[in-house]
């Protein structure tokens, strides 16, 4: 057994090496501290730019989706997101189970570049060093070091990596055909700080307030939308032109509007991956949302998606006697 | 050229000074998100900054700007009636973007009227950059990190004050009324050009730009736009907060009776951007719209305007989801 | 639905008056709106309906481009659940419902803005008392401004 990296390198080799698949969906190294990249690995040579680390933000499944033509076989290494994603999108019909080879990698949670960047104040970071996944996940290393031009900082993990992360409930793959070093599998967020608590204790006013702050940050670029790996309409709302539901412009109510019929698209298909806040340029605190719905949803229907891939989303099905306190 | 020194201290004054005749914007911090924003109290300025996270292009061209109302059949153009606007403490990329868009929205076919408007009598007080970032790279398309071009003034940080140079007559004009601003010395001059020596040696070792251009006529068919396609998202990131990117869609809002139009930012890379009204959709397939967006910066744009169409300020560098690094691109387009 | 003199009016006179728009379903609740007009039992005038097929029908951005254009309240009513004329129409969409008023709760859109109810063709009584109730809801709220959109 070597690292996680090297069994995940190995794993992959095996695959591709076996013509088990046609390309292997996985990260490379970011040009930019904290910064990953998604890539189809195709040959053996490459394999060695592949990657896993707590930089591995983007949500690989919607990579692999995107890219997806019928017949592909993929193999694909997945955090328990990725995997919930996959499980969701073969629910959905997108592509058969056999067509993914899943890859189980332990996880601890993704980095959340801009708490970074808010944490040392806009300060350029150079050089940063991560402890090992293996040394994280076993829980002798808690903090990462940044360094920049004239300052060195140790910065502990759980205060910079994303908010979905320290709610997860599924850390690792619910399902996979094969799992990298199954000792550290995670079975649950180490912080389970609920960070909806936060919400559920404010006044209506002031979560208006609240997300009326964050909404007027939004600039309409849609990065949050495309880098959802459950907004894959052929045509979504936003670009209809006839009828036009609602303005395109930076508008506080058009955004808003925007924003809340993106998380109902979305509604019982999220998996809380956090891709859309991520995404974000200006930093709106998408997830949020998303969370909640998602929490409603499990507590009214006792749904949870990305489980079962022979289960419909909540949303899309029904019970005939269901609580219903809230009708006339 | 004049080139005095402004005291720190004495900086609030100064832009007392300049909230008198103009509407002076100047990089702020808000929600953890530095932009260009109005001035109302010196206090909410922060010039030690690295760049703002969104490019103050939105003063002159904004992402949603009212040109026309209209009611009960008739209608009115609206232009922006305000100050003349001062922009304070524009880094060289971006005050040479203004030059770029200025070059775009007034050419000898078509001047537009809005952007016009906004720009005309604009004073711009640019900053030297002292500390590149990581992301930076104007060096590599004509730029430079003391660039002035663009400015009327260029302010240099030299630690307890700012050389202030003229870089224009309108420039020099507002410096000849600053009676209590000391002359810079040879030290002071010879400060500031080791500070452009430090700056220009931090940044990225330059490529053949020059050749880009070349390369790109070539490269209509390459694979390259296929593979940053697989994982581009194809959101507007990029292009909005990019300073040079100019698209814009419009739109009207309301009704029969009585509404407006409106200007909007859009961006090549959604599918809607070339969609015609048959359906038709000439740039389809994301590998399209990804070749459109370098097409444009470093092909087209060179040949209508002679330059590049890209300052290197890095933005879409941080801010990419997914990682794509213009640098990088522009490196495996010179390997092609 | 943009917004017209009407509302402007409305919103800035002292006896205010809401505007409420109701989506009623073809087969039940405008029925028993019509069953309520036939058998003269008065409700409160701030009604607007718009007619449709199915409480299935109705699309989530419907009740968010009311709300968008001023109008103060939203009614959705449907046939009660088993009666649906397209068998699971109402099912589905009352889980639609709960999933559009657990975001506009948490967003800190008050909940009295957007109802729902059931309400048979033959409650003509039971179609006027969900609108005297909305209407007294929606007059104690006050006129909107929460989404509605401004320039």
């Amino acid at each position: 057994m070597g690292t996680i990296n090297e069994d995940l390198r190995k794993q992959a080799q095996k695959l591709l090496a076996n013509k088990e698949i046609d390309y292997f969906v996985g990260c490379r190294q970011g040009t930019i501290p904290f910064r990953s990249a998604p890539h189809a690995f195709r040959t053996e040579a490459e394999l060695d730019q592949l990657t896993f680390d707590m930089t591995c933000s983007n949500n690989l499944a919607q990579f692999l989706h995107k890219n997806y033509k019928k017949g592909d076989k993929i193999g694909i290494a997945a955090k328990g997101c990725d995997a919930r994603t996959l499980i969701q999108l073969m629910a959905e019909n997108q592509f058969p189970r056999e067509a993914i080879k899943i890859i189980g990698v332990p996880c601890c949670g993704v980095l959340d570049q801009k708490k970074i960047r808010d944490k040392l104040g806009g300060k350029p970071v150079l050089k940063y060093s991560l402890p090992s996944m293996e040394e994280i996940l076993s829980g002798k290393k808690d903090t990462l070091t940044v360094e920049g031009k004239d300052f060195k900082e140790e910065i502990k993990l759980a205060d910079v990596v994303s908010n979905n992360c320290l709610v997860c409930e599924y850390p690792s793959a619910p399902l996979a055909d094969t799992f990298i070093q199954e000792g550290l599998k995670q079975e649950k967020a180490s912080g389970s700080m609920n960070w909806l608590e936060k919400f559920e204790k404010m006044s209506s006013d002031e979560r208006w307030e609240y997300f009326s702050k964050q909404y007027s940050k939004c600039i309409r670029c849609y990065a949050c939308r495309n880098a959802c790996p459950f907004c894959y309409c052929e045509q979504c709302i936003v670009d209809d032109s006839q009828p036009q539901w609602f303005g395109k412009s930076t508008n506080l109510s058009d955004t808003m509007v925007f924003h809340i019929i993106r998380t109902l698209h979305v509604a019982s298909r999220c998996i809380g991956c956090g891709a859309c806040t991520r995404a974000c340029p200006t930093g709106v605190d998408l997830v949020t949302l998303g969370l909640y719905l998602d929490k409603e949803i499990k507590e009214r229907f006792g749904y949870t998606p990305g489980l079962d891939p022979g289960e419909l989303p909540a949303l899309c099905t029904y019970k005939e006697d269901e609580k219903q306190d809230f009708i006339m | 050229m004049k080139k005095l020194k402004l005291k720190k201290k004495n900086l609030g004054d100064f832009i007392n000074e300049l909230t008198r005749d103009y509407a002076l914007y100047a990089p702020q911090e808000k929600e953890g998100t530095i932009s260009f924003s109005l001035v109302e109290k010196p206090e909410e300025i922060t010039l030690d900054y690295h760049n703002s996270d969104t490019s103050p292009k939105e003063i002159f061209f904004p992402q949603k700007e009212v040109i026309l109302t209209y009611q009960d059949g008739n209608s009115q153009p609206v232009f922006y009636e305000g100050k003349p606007f001062a922009l304070l403490g524009v880094r060289p990329c971006d005050a040479k973007s203004f030059q770029l868009l200025h070059q775009v929205f007034s050419t000898k076919k078509f001047e537009d009227p809005y952007w016009l408007t906004r720009f005309k009598n604009a004073l711009i007080i640019g900053l030297a950059c002292n500390d590149t970032l990581p992301t930076c790279f104007c060096n590599w398309l004509d730029g430079s990190p003391h660039g002035k071009e663009g400015m009327d003034i260029l302010l240099t940080d030299l630690g307890e004050t700012y050389l202030a140079e003229a870089v224009t007559e309108k420039g020099e004009s507002l410096l000849k009324q600053q009676k209590d601003w000391e002359e810079a010395s040879e030290a002071d001059l010879k400060q500031a050009s080791k500070l452009e020596e430090t700056a220009l040696k931090s940044l990225p070792p330059k490529i053949e730009s020059a050749k880009l251009k070349e390369k790109l006529d070539g490269m209509w068919d390459d694979p390259l736009w296929e593979e940053i396609a697989q994982r581009c998202l194809n959101c507007g990131a990029c292009a909005y907060l990019c300073p040079t990117c100019h698209c814009f869609d419009i739109q009207d809002e309301g009704n029969e009776k009585n509404g407006k139009r409106i200007r909007l930012w859009d961006c090549c890379m959604y599918p809607l951007f070339t969609k015609e009204g048959s359906g038709h959709n000439p740039r389809k397939n994301p590998a399209d719209r990804v070749k459109q967006r370098f097409m444009h910066k470093f092909n087209y744009i060179i040949q209508n305007f002679d330059k590049y169409g890209c300052i290197g300020c890095g933005r879409c560098i941080t801010y990419c989801p997914v990682n794509i690094d213009v640098r990088e691109v522009l490196k495996q387009i010179l390997e092609t | 639905m943009e917004q017209n003199q009407e509302t402007k009016q409305t919103t800035k006179s002292e006896n205010w008056e809401p505007r409420i728009m109701a989506f009623l379903c073809n087969w039940c609740s405008y029925a028993g709106a019509d069953l309520a007009g036939v058998s003269r039992i008065q409700y409160p005038p701030n009604i607007r309906v718009i007619r449709v097929p199915c409480s299935g029908r109705i699309d989530p951005i419907f009740v968010l481009r009311c709300l968008q254009s001023g109008y103060d309240g939203v009614l959705v009513s449907g046939c009660h659940p088993g009666d649906c004329h397209y068998i699971s129409g109402n099912y589905v969409a009352r889980r639609k419902f709960v999933a559009l008023r657990a975001i506009l709760n948490f967003l800190g859109i008050e909940p009295g803005r957007v109802q729902f109810s059931w309400v048979s063709a033959g409650e003509g009584e039971k179609f006027s008392e969900v609108i005297k109730k909305v209407t007294d809801d929606v007059k104690k709220l006050g006129p909107a401004s929460r989404l509605v959109k401004k320039d």
